[in-house]
């Protein structure tokens, strides 16, 4: 029986490697044509490959001095990918226009395109593209493409122009001291914002293009003397190892390269705001900017990431720690609360205070559920609740508002659905988890998972549940950085950081578990340029 | 029986898991086995401790009494009733009539068969870990307090913070008492305890207080005395007199001024109220903090005397004379007169120790504490070393001011 | 990717003695019963009594660093005769981290949760170490740091707390027992909490190639001494006389605290850090016996490979292979399961085993075996000499 199944799974995959491979050599083979000398045989070739697209447009003239000596040639673009005016005025114009001094037999030569792209075209950005596929991808990114009869090259002539989005301030993070500008799902606007925020040549971005069929690009962006070659290298040797149809934003990219793809936690960063992506790469971290999203990532991350803010580095010292620590504790709160009521209120009464007792057993009295149905039910209420909140049309957002408030609440209470202590927890739990948005998430989770632990076990279940929670976190690694840094492997210097904020007339080193190569951000006795110095164990 | 789950798992896992890789899948089977191991152990057998609020009996406050028959006890306790109690939208309002507590009694041969029985008449579960007083009665503390003593302080759900209290009549009485101020007779002993420090008067034993004194081979435990009595038709409860044991038994009573200077010898009255009668009416004097140390000194010939050092604070709480006793030589004269009530007190009480042959004080710990050899010696006698022992008083009294009033209020004295 | 570091820091060794001793003097009761209210003095002489033991051990990693115990002896006997000794020091593991599990059996069992069956706390927890052994045992000394100052905190807040009930005369008399009483408790001090950290043994070859192991052991049991010396002294000035007769005295002291009726029931916080400590220890003391059974099985004193992550380098030292070593966690904790569950029948028997025959079982492998060891390496000459300091 084993036999002929391993037989079978035997067969399956054998026959799968042969279409792979099939369909490999056909798209290799496609992807090195070259272009031919006729046009019209380019532009036949052009046309099949894009398969009869109602917005592809080809638009043939010709130019040159002779009447009878013309030079033909075709222009290629996507209707709503370029930019109009720059077709216009900046390439059908001055060859139409500026061209007449071209014979044709001059232009059938190879130097005939150059010349074209040295003398005539007032365009920004031209490539040369010699096969096909190097036009198609040339078109598909919003370029143009220019191929004149006689010549095996062709130009690709950058006119990208399409609708953007303006740049506004992100929903997701908002901002009340600092800057509020956000990253649009342009690729170049949101490497020119990183570099507005840093005027050092020293930012280097790389760009690779990932995805077989959404050919998306994206950039990694490192500030070279400051990242660890070591880090960058793997970046990027991730992201060439990425194999899939469709990147359609950035989390996709995220869900290949992280280390721990099964962990509740994630340990890739992602912000919308420019501030905050410079505030890492000056820490040393690297970017990856995905184009179509809004959202750039950021690597290593580390836990402590998700209770930093950019605002705590505009407030003043004191009250940014207070503000630290308040995350700190509503983390613990979101997370713990419901498992603690239920093991307080199932397994261990007497730690309860008397008086609170009887008030909880006043309230419990005639309701039907154990504790532990009536919090899960709660909490399942709640996600419910917040996921409709997200996801509802404007209209009828304020009355789901009050329907949630107002019925699940006060009219489950007083119809004896549930008891009131559980509703006032699980509002607590739920606007705590608010204070930490990136890893809210993973609170849910979590959430359960120890509320399983205490329904079953009590505060013993709790503490076995916390402390595997810790030893995964613990164990978890971000690029090689171990994700409770500062914390676990203790060190000093991080915990400026952390759950304090020091001035930051003090804060003069980076986060040592990223290895820097430059630890020091002010001027005071450099730590040494080009050696990787990682610090002390 | 493992490899059979694992034969059907692989089944419904097979056509799902060949997209994933061999590795993977190895991985997935593996966790899962666990997974269920996990979930199959968390639900078949953790639960059995788990209790529902609204299945809890919460007990305030427990009362043993001797039961009707021979060798038998009767237990009370007093279970709260938490729908009247508690404030929330589901609790009905307690009305005027509505007790928000129940008594519950039951008569059989231990403590612990006693707990199980009440389960035959009540559809809760004694709950212990709330409980603040324990009121055995006097009967049952005459015949015996080990047995009480030793289940309450085994059990894991009590906690040695609980006040011990011996009452005069009948325990369940006392539970029955009407409470003025409380909603529950028990809680309302509960926080009378706590506030006995006021007057000095009683003294305040706990659980762990009366284990400690018994473990104790020569100090003699004692406990506060309660009493029900009859006013305008209602019963009320008094605390009232101090009741000494010894060998696990109760042997004697100390009463107001003995318990008075029992408390003052052990450093436990810390404020408190004093009338002294000048030769021009009566002033209450408050002293408000006071501590006292007891010390073992070996005489010439090698007895032992105790040393008590008592030092009081106060301040002039009330001047019913028309002498104005802010004068120094009133203070003074106030000073001597608090000196010798505080002297006649502890005079009584080791009067009444002597008497009873009980070592209320704790001389034996202290000279076991400082001269271990002569503790050696005198251990075996105790009983009749102990009333031997004399001890040397020395009271001092510092008055501090005299309130907000310097003078009396006299008719014509603001001429 | 050279981010990655397997090995861990002398601190964090050292915190980690101290968290590991720190879970058995937590249920110190049994020393106590013997020598009554002088037993916070024995916390110092046990550490006295222990200094020869670890000078034993230092000796024989110095002689053969960044090697574990079971390839010590495996060099000092020869292969036959080592496999032997080996095979003793993985009863002693493997007993110890019964006799540990079974500790928090009885404490979960008697104080939490009454009704529950042991064997399923027991087998939860058991459960928790295997998940800490799959993730790599670096990660629990990483968080060993954390750990320490969660668990001093804890101790100096309970000791402040306590500070309201106490009462110092409970201290005298002062040194009035036999000194057997004293010679006992010591041993017992010695052999029981101290004596384990024979399991760290099997962890310095994380200290990396030229770590010292000495100096964070010395540092980790002064800790634990100190640590011990509060405890106890604590535990007697607030219980008097029934210190002797509880069964847990810190959990006791630490009810009775109630601070202005808000700071109260906070024996549950001891409860939790007692779980957690346990938890760390018998997980050490589990990979010191699966890493043995690795080693001497296999034979060959080659480095294991770290489980195939994407992106994570092979580590050096002493990781656990996935593909021979899940199984392997998994068995060892099934057996220490079924272990802890029939080693005693009482709790009665737990008390009577401690007070009479633990130090000398405990003693026989902390001591004995390694000083057998470090003699014969001596004689026979082996390994590095003994540098001679400039």
């Amino acid at each position: 029986m084993h036999f002929i199944i391993k037989l079978i799974r035997l067969f399956k995959e054998q026959h799968k490697q042969n279409r792979k491979e099939d369909e490999d050599s056909r798209r290799s083979e496609e992807s090195t044509q070259g272009l031919s000398p006729a046009l019209e045989k380019n532009l036949d070739t052009v046309k099949a490959r894009f398969g009869e697209s109602s917005d592809l447009i080809i638009r043939e003239f010709s130019f040159g001095k002779d009447k009878g000596a013309e030079v033909k040639a075709a222009l290629i673009f996507l209707d709503g990918m370029v930019n109009q005016s720059t077709i216009n005025d900046s390439i059908i114009k001055p060859l139409m226009h500026d061209g007449w001094y071209f014979h044709a037999k001059e232009a059938s030569d190879l130097s005939g395109i150059d010349e074209i792209r040295d003398r005539l075209l007032t365009v920004g950005e031209v490539k040369t593209a010699f096969t096909y596929s190097e036009v198609m991808d040339a078109c598909l990114s919003g370029d143009a493409v220019l191929m004149t009869e006689g010549s095996c090259k062709a130009l690709d002539i950058g006119a990208k122009g399409w609708e953007k989005r303006a740049i506004t301030e992100p929903t997701s993070e908002a901002a009340i001291r600092g800057p509020r500008e956000g990253f649009t799902e342009n690729l170049r606007t949101n490497t020119s914002m990183i570099r507005r925020k840093i005027k050092d040549p020293a930012l280097k971005i790389r760009s690779a293009v990932i995805g077989k069929r959404t050919h998306t690009q994206v950039n990694i962006l490192y500030i070279e003397g400051i990242a660890n070659p070591n880090l960058v290298c793997e970046v990027e040797r991730r992201l060439k190892k990425i194999d899939t149809d469709a990147i359609l934003a950035a989390g996709y990219v995220e869900h290949y390269i992280e280390d721990a793809p099964f962990s509740v936690f994630p340990t890739l960063w992602c912000s919308e705001k420019p501030d905050a992506i410079a505030g890492k790469l000056l820490e040393g971290r690297v970017a990856i900017a995905v184009d179509g999203s809004p959202f750039v990532i950021s690597m290593p991350m580390l836990f402590v990431e998700n209770f930093q803010n950019t605002e705590d580095y505009i407030t003043r010292s004191y009250y940014a720690t207070m503000m630290r620590v308040l995350r700190l504790i509503s983390f613990l709160i979101s997370l713990f609360t419901p498992a603690l009521y239920i093991a307080l209120t199932t397994y261990h009464q007497e730690l309860i205070p008397t008086t609170l007792l009887f008030t909880m057993a006043a309230s419990s009295e005639g309701v039907p559920f154990p504790a532990a149905v009536e919090m899960s039910l709660m909490l399942l209420i709640f996600e419910i609740l917040q996921e409709a909140g997200v996801r509802m049309p404007r209209p009828i957002g304020q009355t789901i508002s009050i329907v949630g408030a107002l019925v699940m609440g006060e009219a489950a209470v007083q119809a004896g659905i549930v008891g009131a202590p559980v509703v006032i927890v699980t509002a607590i739990t739920a606007v705590s988890s608010f204070s930490i948005p990136f890893a809210s998430d993973a609170i849910s989770l979590a959430r359960w998972f120890l509320l399983i632990l205490a329904a079953t076990m009590g505060l013993f279940g709790i503490t076995m549940g916390a402390f595997i929670l810790l030893i995964h976190l613990a164990s978890l690694r971000s690029f090689g950085a171990h994700y409770l840094a500062p914390l676990a492997p203790f060190q000093k210097a991080g915990l400026k950081d952390t759950v304090v904020r020091a001035p930051l007339r003090d804060m003069k080193t980076r986060p040592q578990e990223i290895q820097p190569q430059d630890s020091q951000r002010n001027s005071e006795a450099p730590n040494g340029g080009t050696d990787e110095q990682g610090g002390k164990p | 029986m493992i490899k059979k789950a694992v034969k059907t798992g692989r089944k419904l896992f097979l056509p799902f898991s060949l997209s994933f890789s061999r590795q993977r899948r190895e991985k997935a089977r593996r966790a899962t086995a666990v997974l269920l191991c996990t979930l199959l152990i968390l639900s078949l057998s953790s639960c059995w401790s788990r209790r529902e609020l609204n299945t809890l009996a919460i007990v305030l406050g427990t009362g043993l009494d001797v039961g009707d028959q021979p060798d038998t006890l009767k237990l009370t306790a007093q279970v709260v009733k938490a729908s009247a109690i508690g404030s929330g939208s589901t609790a009905k309002a307690g009305g005027a009539g509505e007790k928000a507590y129940v008594n519950i009694s039951y008569t059989d041969k231990s403590v612990l068969s006693v707990l199980r029985g009440i389960t035959h008449m009540q559809s809760r579960r004694p709950y212990f870990s709330h409980n603040e007083v324990f009121i055995f009665s006097s009967d049952l503390a005459k015949r015996d307090m080990a047995e009480g003593l030793d289940a309450f302080a085994r059990d894991y759900e009590s906690r040695l913070h609980a006040d011990l209290l011996i009452s005069k009549g009948k325990a369940s009485d006392i539970l029955q008492g009407e409470a003025a101020l409380e909603k529950i007779p028990a809680r309302q002993i509960g926080d009378m305890m706590e506030d006995q420090e006021i007057n000095s008067e009683t003294a305040v034993v706990t659980l762990r207080d009366f284990s400690i004194a018994t473990l104790s081979g020569s100090k003699a435990p004692v406990a506060p005395m309660i009493e029900v009595y009859e006013s305008g038709g209602e019963k009320h409860i008094k605390l009232e007199d101090t009741a000494v044991f010894k060998g696990g038994k109760m042997i004697g009573e100390l009463d107001k001024s003995q318990t008075r200077g029992l408390l003052w010898v052990t450093n436990q009255a810390k404020s408190g109220v004093k009338t002294l009668d000048t030769r021009w009416g009566q002033v209450v004097l408050e002293i408000f903090d006071s501590n006292s140390k007891l010390k073992p000194v070996k005489n010439g010939d090698g007895t032992i005397r105790m040393e008590l050092t008592v030092n009081g604070d106060g301040t002039i709480e009330s001047n019913e004379t028309n002498e104005d006793m802010s004068r120094l030589e009133n203070v003074e004269m106030l000073k001597g007169l608090m000196k010798e009530a505080i002297r006649a007190d502890i005079e009584n009480a080791l009067h009444q120790a002597r008497t009873l042959s009980a070592d209320v004080f704790g001389f034996g710990e202290a000279i076991h504490q400082e001269y271990p050899e002569e503790w050696e010696k005198m251990k075996e006698n105790w009983e009749r070393e102990f009333p031997k022992i004399g001890l040397n008083v020395q009271v001092n009294v510092m008055l501090h001011s005299t309130g907000s009033l310097t003078e009396p209020v006299v008719p014509g004295g603001g001429q | 990717m050279t981010l990655e570091k397997e090995n861990i820091s002398s601190k964090e060794l050292a915190f980690a003695v101290f968290c590991f001793i720190h879970g058995t003097v937590l249920r110190s009761g049994f020393i106590i019963s013997v020598t009554r209210n002088d037993s916070w003095a024995m916390a110092f002489t046990g550490l006295l009594f222990m200094l020869p033991i670890v000078a034993i051990y230092a000796g024989l990693l110095r002689k053969f660093p960044g090697k574990s115990l079971v390839e010590i002896d495996d060099i000092i006997f020869g292969p036959i005769l080592g496999k032997v000794i080996s095979a003793l020091y993985l009863f002693f593991f493997a007993s110890l981290a019964a006799l540990n599990t079974r500790d928090l059996g009885n404490f979960v069992a008697v104080h939490m949760m009454p009704e529950t069956p042991i064997a399923a706390a027991i087998a939860v927890f058991l459960l928790g170490c295997v998940y800490t052994l799959r993730k790599g045992i670096e990660n629990l000394i990483n968080l060993s740091t954390l750990l320490f100052i969660i668990s001093a905190g804890a101790l100096a807040l309970n000791a402040i707390l306590v500070l309201k009930e106490v009462q110092p005369e409970f201290l005298k008399p002062l040194f009035r027992l036999e000194p057997q009483k004293y010679v006992q408790a010591t041993v017992s001090v010695t052999a029981v909490p101290m004596g384990e950290v024979l399991a760290f043994t099997m962890l310095t070859p994380m200290l990396g190639k030229n770590g010292k192991a000495a100096k964070p052991l010395l540092l980790g049991l002064v800790l634990s001494s100190v640590s011990m010396a509060i405890v106890l002294m604590r535990d007697i000035v607030t219980l008097g006389p029934l210190v002797s007769i509880v069964s847990l005295p810190a959990f006791e002291s630490i009810r009775y605290v109630s601070l202005g009726d808000i700071l109260t029931r906070l024996e549950s916080v001891y409860g939790v850090i007692l779980i957690i400590l346990f938890l760390l220890k018998v997980s050490i003391l589990l990979y010191a016996f699966v890493l043995g059974l690795t080693q001497m099985l296999s034979g060959k004193r080659r480095p294991l490979s770290n489980p195939g992550h994407e992106g994570q380098a092979s580590g050096t030292a002493q990781s656990l292979n996935s593909k021979n070593h899940p199984p392997l966690i998994l068995i060892s904790a099934a057996l220490v399961f079924f272990y802890s569950l029939f080693v005693f029948e009482s709790m009665m028997e737990n008390k009577n085993w401690g007070a009479t025959t633990a130090p000398f079982f405990s003693l026989t492998f902390e001591f004995l075996l390694p000083a057998v060891s470090l003699l014969v390496a001596c004689l026979r000459k082996l390994g590095r000499a003994r540098e001679v300091k400039a």
